[in-house]
């Protein structure tokens, strides 16, 4: 134990020596950048003239520690002087000067402020993300993925595959609600608009197959897509309309079944999932099932087993009392 | 130049501002919308006699609150020929009211021979929707169908009612 401090603190010792080396010998390398990083506080026009004009100089060009200079100025331009306007072009400047440093730093000897740019830009994306989709529209229905995968590239170049999946689940999940509130607004106009939420959904479960939430979204959407379906039918409808209608609908309610019993499956202290699955079989006319789940739920209810739901915040509009069993 | 602790003062973590809610489930009884569309259709395409063709064509539910409810809300005081759709919600089925169609629910099942009964020498169309219900009188008795709600008829009970049924309904009757 006491060994093992001991050669922690000879490596910490030894990489302060290194950094110390490297910086006094970078001080004498690159007189343009050290000069840009005196001004940069000040002024950041000047700092950015002058970084500008190191680059592009023979013996700094070569140095990352330039370019990493450049991507942090041109970073904090991004930040102070654009306001952090998602158009900027500073931004994608500073990432491309990042690269560049790594590129010609294989020791990774300024790897760790590079990634500290690096994730203030991918921060940047992911808020930028995030916004397009509290804002999503059909205007700008392609904003959101557009930021996403800035923030993807960027979050790669110092994370992993694995690190993302969290995020990526996130987004695919309320990239697939923004699109379920658009067909929401207009349910017969917007039916593009869910099967595309529930493509998105499934790529969340392509990610992780039990996300409980993204199961029981996609069941519902399903099912809520055959019920909008069948509330067009009215005296207007034929009985050969309604045959075909019929089909349709049980086929949306079959494709909602398998998903909301995985959903049930996670979660089997949830009322939600129970009821979904009572009304799902209902539905489907299998009466064996569908009053089992009820009485289930009926079970569960009496005897408080339930686990609230922090998510139902966002109960249907349209929901009814239930009146009867059929 | 920017020193480590002051780029850390920059930094904001990736914070979990996206995040997605969840939807509910149409608590519709879509069974009962189907159904309901397809007692309009039974009303609309099916042929009564002319002495029924007089005030209101009247549609008695017996058992089903939900199906009463998806009827009246989307077909009531619809036209049906030349008369109106009157739908009622039945406690009982009684000998002093005419209808032209009573719908007998599975959860009123014993009650059929009490129900064909009261109907005797009326033009009143029986439609049910459970096993055995056409040998009981019933002339159209819904059934599941792979998933679907289709009908069986019992062409016999209409005509001795004096009701003629349409060619629709006729192409689309499910064999016994």
């Amino acid at each position: 134990m006491g060994s093992s401090t001991m050669k922690l603190k000879i490596t910490f010792i030894a990489l302060a020596f290194l950094a110390l080396v490297v910086n006094t010998f970078a001080q004498r390398d690159i007189p343009l950048t050290v000069e840009a990083i005196e001004l940069w506080e000040t002024d950041i026009e000047g700092a950015r003239k002058l970084i500008d004009r190191a680059v592009e100089t023979e013996q700094e060009s070569k140095h990352p520690y330039a370019w990493y200079t450049r991507g942090y100025i041109y970073k904090e331009i991004f930040k102070q002087v654009d306001m952090a306007d998602k158009n900027s072009i500073n931004r994608d400047i500073a990432v491309e000067c990042i690269e560049r440093c790594i590129s010609l730093d294989p020791i990774g000897v300024y790897a760790e402020q590079c990634e500290l740019v690096l994730e203030y830009i991918a921060n940047s994306y992911w808020q930028h993300t995030s916004e397009a989709i509290e804002l999503f529209s059909t205007h700008n229905s392609r904003e959101p993925e557009m930021f996403y995968a800035g923030f993807k590239r960027i979050f790669l170049l110092f994370r992993t595959e694995a690190e993302l999946r969290d995020k990526q689940i996130a987004f695919y999940k309320a990239l697939a609600q923004a699109h379920a509130n658009i067909y929401l607004q207009d349910v017969y106009d917007n039916v593009v608009f869910i099967n595309q939420a529930i493509g998105y959904y499934i790529k969340a479960l392509e990610q992780d197959s039990l996300d409980y939430e993204a199961n029981y979204n996609v069941a519902t959407a399903y099912y809520n897509q055959g019920v909008h379906i069948l509330r067009t039918i009215g005296p207007q409808t034929t009985i050969d309309d309604l045959i075909i209608i019929q089909d349709q609908c049980v086929q949306l309610f079959t494709d909602a079944l398998p998903y909301m019993l995985k959903a049930h499956g996670q979660r089997p202290d949830r009322q939600e999932t129970l009821k979904g699955l009572y009304i799902i079989y209902r539905a489907l006319s299998d009466d064996a099932q569908q009053f089992f789940y009820k009485e289930e739920l009926e079970r569960m209810s009496r005897e408080g087993l339930f686990v609230p739901n922090k998510m139902d915040q966002n109960k249907s509009p349209d929901k009814k009392e239930d009146k009867r069993e059929d | 130049m920017p020193k480590l602790s002051t780029i850390c003062l920059f930094l904001l973590c990736l914070s979990g501002r996206i995040s997605a809610q969840q939807q509910q489930p149409s608590e519709d009884d879509t069974r009962a919308m189907i159904k309901a569309n397809f007692l309009y259709q039974f009303a609309s395409s099916n042929e009564w006699p002319a002495d029924s063709k007089k005030g209101k064509f009247t549609i008695g539910i017996y058992g089903n609150s939900s199906l009463y409810e998806q009827l009246a809300s989307r077909y009531g005081s619809k036209p049906v020929g030349s008369q109106t759709l009157e739908i009622v919600e039945l406690k009982e089925v009684t000998d002093d009211r005419v209808f032209h169609i009573i719908y007998v629910d599975r959860s009123k099942k014993n009650e059929m021979p009490e129900v064909i009964q009261k109907i005797k020498g009326k033009s009143t169309l029986i439609i049910t929707h459970f096993d055995g219900a056409l040998a009981l009188g019933s002339a159209i008795n819904f059934r599941e169908v792979n998933s679907n709600i289709r009908y069986e008829l019992n062409k016999k009970a209409a005509d001795d009612r004096r009701i003629n049924l349409g060619t629709k309904i006729l192409q689309w009757a499910v064999v016994q």
